[in-house]
């Protein structure tokens, strides 16, 4: 009985402690998961959806897993469940997009505006020069081909190596650098010609 | 990593930290339900123990409260060579029998 009690004893404890392991590493990955489906996906609800989505799934299926392996998998999930709603979109957009186009409402688009840093301590003139260049870049996001967005966001901002991109995004590393390498031309071009227009 | 992928990671991370409070509750939200699963989930492991001492109990059980009859096949092998005999005694006095009427 004493070592039933111990048994269960130990198993809580070790629960308790993978909780807030597991709390901890979601805690980590969050904003930058929400920031990647908003920008992938366009629509700051999906983007929700998508990330609760990748975080019930790590949990169910990879939760005793070393945390080292966790941010991989977290990322090869979202990247999956991005792909799925992109594909899931299309398909619904060729039947209902005649529908979609006279029911819109452009308050649900997402707004860029809201990404301006409220700090009253900054300067106006540079704040403004920041959200000038956030609202740039978001653009020239906006229209990278997506496995160049994929490619950009897993090794410039999430800073995966070539290898674990190439992992997540289930190709080849020339692939992921053929990619990586095509996203920055185009941003570069993008960004500078926004800057001298 | 040159001068411009590093400007574009820090302007990326730096979003991070300007996300409005009503999107990061619902992201704390999802991670606490996400948490709150991986407690349901993990139950049944808790109760991996429990169940296996209840299968080793009932084991024991059947094995020392109710054994198996190891005496019977004996006694009924015995019985059957006690019909053998009576029924060649039988077939005996059938023949006797039949002798004697004719």
């Amino acid at each position: 009985m004493t070592m039933y009690t111990f048994v269960l004893g130990t198993g809580e404890e070790s629960n308790l402690a993978d909780n807030k392991l597991l709390d901890h590493f979601l805690g980590t990955v969050e904003r930058r998961a929400f920031l990647m489906a908003r920008t992938s996906l366009g629509n700051t609800e999906d983007a929700q959806d998508c990330v609760q989505d990748t975080m019930m799934l790590l949990v169910k299926k990879y939760r005793h897993k070393s945390e080292e392996e966790w941010r991989l998998l977290f990322f090869r999930i979202l990247n999956n469940r991005i792909r799925d709603m992109v594909r899931r979109r299309t398909v619904r957009n060729r039947f209902t997009g005649w529908l979609s186009a006279v029911g819109k409402d452009p308050e649900d688009e997402y707004d860029p505006f809201q990404d301006v840093p409220d700090d009253p301590a900054n300067e106006p003139s540079k704040g403004m020069e920041r959200f000038q260049s956030m609202i740039e870049l978001d653009a020239a996001l906006e229209k990278l081909p997506r496995r160049q967005l994929e490619a950009f966001m897993l090794r410039c901002w999430e800073g995966l190596s070539t290898a674990d991109t190439a992992a997540v995004m289930g190709c080849s590393e020339g692939s992921v650098k053929t990619h990586y390498f095509r996203a920055l031309s185009f941003l570069q071009t993008q960004l500078e010609a926004h800057r001298d227009e | 990593m040159s001068e411009f992928e590093r400007n574009l990671r820090d302007q990326l991370r730096g979003k991070e930290q300007q996300l409005d409070p009503g999107t990061l509750n619902q992201l704390q939200a999802s991670r606490t339900k996400a948490v709150a699963r991986a407690s349901g989930l993990r139950l049944p492991r808790v109760l991996v123990p429990l169940g296996g001492m209840t299968l080793a109990s009932l084991a024991v059980f059947f094995l020392v409260v109710s054994p198996l009859p190891v005496g019977k096949p004996k006694d009924s092998q015995a019985l059957n060579k006690q019909e053998v005999k009576d029924l060649d005694f039988y077939y005996w006095l059938a023949e006797t029998q039949d002798i004697t009427d004719s």
